[in-house]
């Protein structure tokens, strides 16, 4: 089963594609990988999940925001991807977990997102992965994650020029194709 | 998982300062790890995510690092000065006997998984096919210190 056909059997629906909130892109395609920028726990334009995780939100909510994170993250990769049935594998992923400073179970935090892409993506689902904590991140966003997909066919570049009407704002990490 | 193999490029997961199960330096730097000894903590994640890459790629013969990505948990900005990643740098070069020097990202950070104090992530790539077996191991001193960390205990991930 595809990953568009399992999204449809496990009732999720994406929301649309988050908006940059910058001169940077949401994501970018060299060669077979697609570099997505760091998104965050937002819904309807607005943050679900603020604060420290540890002393504002527990570790739960926290699975939460990482989960809601990666729907705003995989609303990314079907907007540029056109389908995400391109998607090969998830490779690589880092989570950023907004915590107290003795916080150390940020992998169980970050599970909330990895735990998705594999019910998405089955077995390529799994990933390569770091899971860290940060003193603040922007919004005071509770998570925050960048991943790396393997894709089959070349880039499009028919990404939309104008943005998604109720589009989400992806969290200021920039995405630049390195010159040569 | 420890490694992704996406095309000719090898993604180390982040690896922890761990060495025979043992959580070496655990604790922010700069409180329960001395500043002085990042450098160290940041070699045993480095050669533990050197074993990972061996594991998988079966041999290191022929990768080459692109990026090496350094976490450090502290509040000190003399503990992510560049020259705390010398001694990982030095390793990577014996062990990479076909790499040239990486791009290196030094990331501070507020903690880290399990109270780990550094965590290092690879990005590798193959400069030619590798053949699985009989692959020439090389005989550098990082090599050596590579192989002398067992197969399969390459330190935790987060």
């Amino acid at each position: 089963m595809g990953a568009e056909a399992r999204l449809k059997s496990l009732r999720i629906e994406l929301p649309p594609a988050p908006r940059p909130m910058g001169s940077y892109a949401t994501a970018v395609q060299s060669g077979s990988l697609l570099f997505l920028s760091g998104h965050g726990p937002l819904r309807d334009g607005r943050v679900a999940y603020e604060g420290r995780v540890g002393r504002d939100l527990s570790i739960e909510q926290g699975q939460e925001a990482a989960r809601l994170t990666g729907l705003n993250l995989l609303a990314t990769a079907r907007d540029a991807l056109g389908s995400l049935d391109r998607v090969r594998r998830v490779v690589k992923a880092l989570g950023m977990v907004q915590c107290t400073d003795d916080f150390t179970d940020h992998p169980k935090v970050i599970n909330g997102f990895s735990d998705l892409m594999v019910e998405v993506f089955g077995d390529a689902g799994r990933h390569a992965r770091a899971a860290v904590g940060m003193g603040s991140l922007p919004f005071g966003i509770s998570v925050e994650i960048e991943m790396v997909l393997e894709v089959s066919g070349a880039a499009t570049g028919a990404r939309s020029a104008a943005p998604a009407a109720h589009g989400r704002r992806t969290t200021g990490r920039t995405a630049r194709r390195p010159r040569r | 998982m420890p490694v992704v193999q996406s095309g000719a490029r090898l993604f180390i997961a982040g690896h922890d300062p761990e060495k025979d199960g043992r959580l070496v330096y655990r604790g922010r730097v700069g409180e329960a790890v001395a500043v002085a000894e990042t450098g160290a903590a940041l070699r045993l994640a480095t050669q533990n995510a050197l074993a990972s890459a061996r594991d998988a790629a079966g041999s290191l013969a022929h990768l080459r690092c692109v990026i090496l990505t350094a976490y450090v948990s502290t509040a000190r900005s003399d503990a992510v000065a560049p020259g705390v990643l010398e001694e990982s740098l030095t390793l990577l070069a014996m062990a990479l006997p076909s790499s040239g020097r990486p791009a290196a990202w030094l990331r501070p950070t507020q903690g880290l998984a399990a109270g780990m104090a550094v965590e290092i992530e690879l990005l590798l790539e193959r400069t030619r096919a590798t053949r699985r077996a009989g692959a020439v191991r090389r005989r550098g001193t990082g090599a050596r210190a590579v192989a002398r960390t067992p197969r399969r205990s390459g330190g935790r991930t987060s």
